[in-house]
């Protein structure tokens, strides 16, 4: 079974003209486009790259040329500055080979920063004025003396053609020059300062500013330009992966007013963490986001967010399966029908549930009702259940006609044990745990929007490998059964391909601690707590990173939180120097699967708490998950 | 000096040249001495570079028959470091005047990538009035096929290689080109980390198909979930041949890409990376190690086939 | 005459099947998967076409359809260049034999060119009259309203390896060429083509001694003519030269993968538009990753050059000069250029690379990032 969870779909790969073409407005995009700074937190593959690349002129073009789209006018250019792991670790591999001269590093890594945010620039300025096909003397005229300017401010060698493409080349021969100069550093070993280039000490803001001013100037008597108001967006990538100096000059760039007609739109992991000095009003980011600056959270995290994620994963998922099919009107519901817990119950073919009652009245205990599915489910258990029968005696609830009393205890009580009940009564028997593979808990349009918990990433490889199982020429619904499968197999691969992950281990006193045993210790806790454990109303489904986790569990689960295992579930801070201390988390839903947990959320229990408890129970060794029915 | 010319020769061409220096590899592997035994070699300047970790039975049996001259140099080294190769290098080519070629054979079968990389890196940084042209004869003894051991599953470390990797502006989007070898978990990591798109390279059945499908069975789920166009089966006894699939790849990539090699597999393709990475710009090759350490030692039993590639220096 | 004349050059195919040892030396093979289509040249040839387009009114082929006279690969090689001159919607394939077109190491003399004379009706002609003087006379000439085309079989006298030694034109086939192209019309846009380059043509460090020996005085004839263009395969090697007043155009090869290396090449096709006896050739080269393409940088074979330019060099960068002066802004792009001098399209490989040089040097004018680029290239006036 093919599961490219992380090679389809990333915006990375894509050229803007793919991005413009398959894009989706959704709620995050609207919040981005406002002309204020932004900070949007993500994890992979939740369509940050996406976002950003769709706030270039170039891509906004490709948009609007498609009149079935929503016309979209920017109040601001939107320059984007790419930054990825390569990159990272070439700058990682500079400071080990430097060492012995950091001064030198920083100003090379400044360098080689200043010099991608420049032919950014430089190339928002070709999206900009290359595609018009302009031949008037005019637009020649002032792309000329921009040029020149740009020469001039960015410090460029003469003699050099007056001309975007002159320019590109020139900053990428910079780069050449500057490897160049670092072998003959490492041949020599001296560093003759003064003798750099001028280059080696711009400052990017400044250079930025005046390249911004210059167009303006050139460009504001120009019909073309005649309805901009020449402001302009810095749009960086993946902060976390940006030199420590630049993120912290970015963060503080939020706070700051000094050049109006330049935003900043950043986008970082869930948690920006920022260990050095910032400015005291910079760390109380939240507090100001109502006047200059959004904090967009592309991630689900309550009501609202999912709502909204629904929302943009229907016209998503339609566009795809359109695609896939080649037709124009396919329903979502038709292929993957809608979650029905009697599915879930007739799956378990000893469940003998005889002369079910259906009440058909919207009355607000029709499903609870003596005859119902439910109530014969809540009988069942508590049967077989000692400790849910003792819950509900303790609760006033008679095992042998469990109808709720009134709707108050309906709300507190029975709808909220309803989804623990379906779960326990699949794996417990006669008050011992009971095996089950593939019980078809995952299925429905809603639950397949909801186990990808806000990535459109995970939710086009999941579609495209559920599309994989039909037919292309008899569209039929997918069987609950086929789709569980598919997601439990997609599941477990994405633990699989987390704890490949190079950062995902470390080691401490000769043993390897790895991010795939912390979660699944994890994971298995929460499902003690649900199916194993005594029967309460209120299951343990997320942890706090408390004081007793040590720094490097505390890194693990940092980039947990960056690929997407975890899921901050009470994003108070953005910027934070704790980092993931004190912050609430759980399991990411496409893991839940592999742990045959809901797709709910639930109480949190420090993380320390419930790794000492695991390690007592040992039920981590001998549990598989995947067993057979004993 | 740059690369101006790779090309492969047949082995049996070796005994009929005059080679001014040569280095070995001597570790546990029979197949370390093949190669030595078979030319007979007797050198003023063979330089024999002796792991200092591992010392079984094997390793002091083929220590031992390297002793045997008293003209080798026998260099107990590090496999992490390459400052031994260096110094040697050094000291030999700085004493030459005007010679018109140098011949210099390195059996890099029993090498880390650290050693046999190391000669490249040195190359690309020398110039000398006296020396036009160096050949260096890159050797490899293939062994015949043993059960691999089952590679660690975490305590991955990637990390660019000294000296094959630049600083370059990410304004591209990173291609990853994996050697596929038996550490299924580095590769998939690798590709995860990077989020790049991924080209597999895998050796095909025309020399050992054994060695082919236990590697494609390792790497099951990779190669799932690359696109089957993204994927090359390579001749590994036609060095020429792979090296042109290979470079034809890199060239029509880097109208679009930034590439990272990872070589997980055979030393033949990791040569034939770290070959390319000198030659074009933008081709960064990159090492992925494993911190834990497999236990097992596997011994390498050499099946009588040699594979050499010439690679020619100039100024 | 205003019309343009727009003719496809594909060349070397040398297709055989894949699993014999020498399949490894080409990218067409007898059998392919059409997916992925970038793997596949045809398949990859038909998707370009698809997305731009592109067309000519015939299609050319220098020889060399198969590899060591391979006869499935000589079939499926033909019906291939079929396939592309249904893309191209060409009138018309004209080929010529290659010297793996012919059994020559068979040493069976009566047998050596008996696959490709019982190819198909229409190789490597579309008329049965033109075959018959192909085969008789080791030349054809095709004449039609827009243009003449002659071509000669450098390889009709490969019956064995010892006579395949010899590429030559003798000078009683020459003088019947001249005959013949006294009784046709000069202003008729005159292509030859042959498998062999009709002068030496060096690469790299590989001897060269299979040029057309007198193809030298064959191509005096033909400027006696007035024809104005010379397609070669052979050499995978491609290249643009003039001699005897003719442009040479070497065409590389289309599929091959021998040589490439050697001469830091790779497989290509072209079309080339004539307009009034000067000639504007677009090239695009094959990649696994990115099929057919126009390579966007300047390194080997330019993917847009020119011919029939026949004045100076430093007369066209006055000329140029004196443009960009008139230039309020001293800037531009080359389509404007173009319509003002059009020669700047109608030079070859090594006079685009004079004329950069002398723009730059006497003139401190740029043209960025290279005439290559096309009409999108801009001209500037350096900036000190």
């Amino acid at each position: 079974m093919d599961t490219n969870l992380y090679h389809s779909f990333n915006a990375r790969n894509l050229s803007l003209f793919e991005v413009a073409n398959s894009f989706i407005i959704n709620s995050q995009y609207r919040d981005l486009i406002s002309l204020n700074h932004s900070l949007l937190l993500g994890p992979r593959g939740c369509g940050k790259t996406t976002l950003l690349k769709m706030l270039t002129p170039q891509a906004i073009n490709l948009w609007n040329e498609n009149l079935n789209n929503e016309k979209i006018i920017l109040p601001f250019y939107g320059v984007y500055i790419p930054t990825d792991n390569q990159w990272k670790k070439q700058f990682n591999q500079l400071e080990k080979t430097l060492s012995f001269s950091p001064d030198f590093t920083m100003l090379i890594s400044k360098v080689i920063v200043n010099t991608n945010i420049i032919k950014s620039i430089v190339s928002t300025f070709y999206q900009l004025l290359e595609n018009s096909e302009r031949e008037d003397d005019f637009y020649f005229k002032y792309k000329k003396e921009l040029c020149i300017d740009l020469i001039e401010i960015f410090k460029l060698d003469k003699p050099i053609s007056p001309d975007l493409l002159a320019i590109e080349l020139s900053l990428r021969n910079r780069i050449s020059n500057v490897n160049e100069l670092i072998n003959k550093t490492l041949i020599t070993k001296t560093i003759n300062f003064g003798e750099l280039p001028d280059y080696f000490y711009s400052e990017f803001f400044d250079i930025s500013s005046n390249a911004f001013h210059s167009f303006k100037r050139h460009f504001s008597k120009d019909l073309f330009f005649k309805q901009s108001n020449f402001r302009w967006a810095l749009c960086f990538d993946e902060l976390e992966l940006a030199p420590e100096w630049l993120q912290e000059s970015l963060i503080n760039q939020l706070r700051s007013r000094n050049d109006q007609t330049i935003l900043f739109k950043l986008t970082s992991t869930p948690i920006v963490q920022i260990e050095k000095n910032l400015d005291e009003n910079t760390t109380n980011l939240e507090a100001s986001t109502l006047n200059d600056y959004g904090v967009i959270r592309a991630w689900t995290y309550d009501q609202s967010g999912f709502a909204k994620w629904n929302e943009f994963a229907d016209k998503f998922a339609f566009e795809r399966i359109k695609n896939f099919f080649d037709k124009s009107q396919i329903d979502t519901e038709k292929l993957f029908g809608k979650y029905d817990i009697d599915k879930v119950i007739k799956s378990d073919k000893s469940l003998n549930f005889n002369d079910l009652i259906d009440f058909e009245d919207n009355q607000w205990d029709a499903k609870y009702r003596k005859g119902t599915l439910m109530w014969n489910l809540i009988k069942h258990l508590a049967i077989h259940d000692k400790s849910f029968r003792g819950y509900l005696s303790l609760n006033n609830i008679s095992y042998h006609n469990p109808i709720p009393r009134d709707e108050n205890q309906m709300g507190k009580i029975f709808r909220k044990m309803k989804p623990i009940i379906i779960y326990r009564s699949q794996f417990i028997r006669n008050n011992k745990k009971r095996g089950r593979k593939n019980v078809p808990f995952y299925f429905g349009v809603n639950n397949i929007y909801e186990v990808c918990d806000g990535n459109p990433r995970f939710l086009s490889g999941l579609i495209d490998q559920l599309l994989k199982t039909t037919q292309l020429k008899n569209i039929e619904e997918i069987t609950p059964e086929k789709q569980s499968e598919v997601i439990y197999r997609i599941s477990e691969r994405y633990l699989e391909i987390i704890s490949s992950h190079p950062d995902a281990s470390y080691e401490n006193r000769g043993k390897i601690n790895n991010l795939e045993k912390l979660i699944k210790e994890i994971g298995m806790f929460f499902y003690d707590s649900l199916i194993t454990n005594d029967f309460t109303i209120n299951p343990i489904g997320s942890f706090i990173v408390d004081n007793g986790i040590d720094k490097n569990l505390a890194n693990l689960i940092n980039l947990g939180v960056r690929l997407g295992a975890f899921v901050y579930i009470d994003p108070k801070e953005a910027i934070s120097e704790n980092g993931v201390y004190e912050k609430a988390f759980r399991l990411s839903y496409l893991m839940h699967p592999y742990f045959k947990l809901p797709l709910r959320e639930y109480n949190s229990r420090n993380l320390s708490y419930i790794l000492r408890v695991i390690k007592k129970s040992n039920v981590f060794d001998d549990f598989n998950l995947f067993s057979e029915e004993q | 000096m740059i690369i101006t010319n790779t090309t492969q020769i047949e082995s049996e061409k070796l005994l009929n040249l005059k080679f001014n220096l040569s280095f070995y590899g001597c570790g546990y592997e029979k197949r370390s001495a093949y190669l030595y035994k078979l030319l007979n070699v007797n050198l003023l300047n063979n330089f024999v570079l002796a792991f200092g970790a591992n010392q079984d039975k094997n390793f002091i049996e083929n220590l031992n028959l390297f002793k045997e001259n008293p003209n080798n140099n026998i260099i107990i080294s590090d496999g992490e470091k390459d400052i031994d190769i260096y110094n040697s290098l050094n000291d030999f080519l700085k004493e030459q005047k005007s010679k018109e070629e140098i011949n210099i054979l390195i059996d890099y079968s029993s090498m880390t990538k650290i050693w046999m990389s190391a000669f490249l890196k040195y190359l690309v940084s020398f110039n000398s009035e006296n020396i036009s042209r160096v050949n260096l004869y890159y050797s490899y003894s293939h062994s015949k096929f043993s059960i691999p051991t089952q590679a660690s599953k975490h305590g991955i470390s990637v990390m660019p290689m000294d000296g094959f990797c630049k600083l370059s502006l990410p304004d591209k989007p990173t291609a990853l080109i994996i050697g596929l070898g038996y550490d299924k978990n580095m590769a998939t990591g690798l590709s995860q980390y990077l989020d790049a798109e991924s080209y597999i390279f895998h050796t095909d059945n025309s020399y050992s198909n054994k060695y082919r499908t236990s590697v494609l069975d390792e790497n099951v789920d990779l190669l799932r979930e690359v696109k089957e166009e993204n994927i090359y089966e390579f001749p590994i006894l036609d060095i020429n041949y792979t090296q042109s699939i290979l470079h034809s790849l890199l060239t029509d990539l880097l109208q679009t890409n930034r590439i990272v090699l990872a070589p997980c597999g055979p030393k033949i393709f990791t040569l034939l990376c770290l070959v390319e990475s000198l030659i074009l710009d933008n081709v960064d090759v990159w090492r992925i190690s494993s911190s834990v350490s497999t236990e097992k030692i596997i011994d390498k039993l050499p099946d009588g086939k040699i594979s050499v590639l010439k690679i020619t220096f100039e100024n | 005459m205003g019309e343009i004349l727009k003719i496809a050059v594909i060349s070397d195919l040398h297709c055989t099947q894949r699993d014999i040892p020498r399949g490894k030396f080409t990218n067409l093979h007898t059998t392919m998967p059409s997916k992925p289509s970038n793997r596949n040249p045809i398949e990859a040839f038909r998707k370009l076409l698809e997305n731009e387009t592109i067309e000519a009114d015939i299609l050319l082929c220098p020889g060399d359809i198969t590899d060591q006279i391979n006869e499935q690969g000589f079939h499926t090689g033909w019906s291939y260049l079929e396939e592309m001159g249904k893309y191209l919607k060409v009138k018309n394939i004209y080929a010529t034999l290659g010297n793996h077109d012919v059994a020559s190491r068979l040493e069976k003399p009566n047998e050596a060119f008996k696959i490709a004379q019982s190819l198909k009706y229409n190789f490597p002609l579309p008329e049965s009259e033109q075959q018959i003087k192909f085969w008789g006379e080791n030349f054809t000439l095709i004449e039609t309203d827009e243009f003449r085309l002659l071509i000669y079989n450098t390889v009709h006298d490969h019956y064995n390896s010892e006579t395949s030694k010899k590429i030559n034109i003798d000078l009683a086939t020459i003088e019947k060429i001249d005959d013949l192209l006294k009784k046709t019309k000069p202003e008729k846009f005159g292509i030859a083509m042959t498998h062999h380059h009709p002068i030496n043509h060096c690469n790299s460090n590989l001897s060269d001694s299979d040029f057309i020996d007198k193809g030298d005085n064959l191509l005096k004839v033909l400027n006696r003519h007035s024809f104005k263009l010379f397609i070669h395969g052979h050499k995978h090697e491609p290249m643009l030269r003039v001699s005897n007043g003719i442009p040479i155009l070497s065409s590389g090869s289309f599929s091959c993968l021998e040589n490439l290396k050697e001469t830091e090449s790779e497989n290509l096709f072209h079309i080339i538009e004539i307009h009034e006896k000067k000639g504007i050739i677009k090239s695009w080269e094959y990649g696994p990753v990115n099929g057919w393409h126009q390579k966007q940088s300047n390194t080997s074979f330019p993917n847009l050059t020119g011919f029939g330019f026949f004045g100076t060099v430093e007369k066209l960068a006055s000329e140029i000069n004196s443009w960009l002066s008139k230039k309020a802004s001293s800037s531009g792009n080359l389509k404007m250029l173009c319509k003002d001098i059009p020669d700047i399209y109608h030079i070859n490989p090594e006079e685009q690379k004079k004329l950069e040089k002398i723009l730059k040097t006497e003139y401190s004018i740029e043209i960025t990032p290279g005439i290559f680029f096309g009409d999108r290239a801009t001209i500037n006036t350096i900036y000190e």
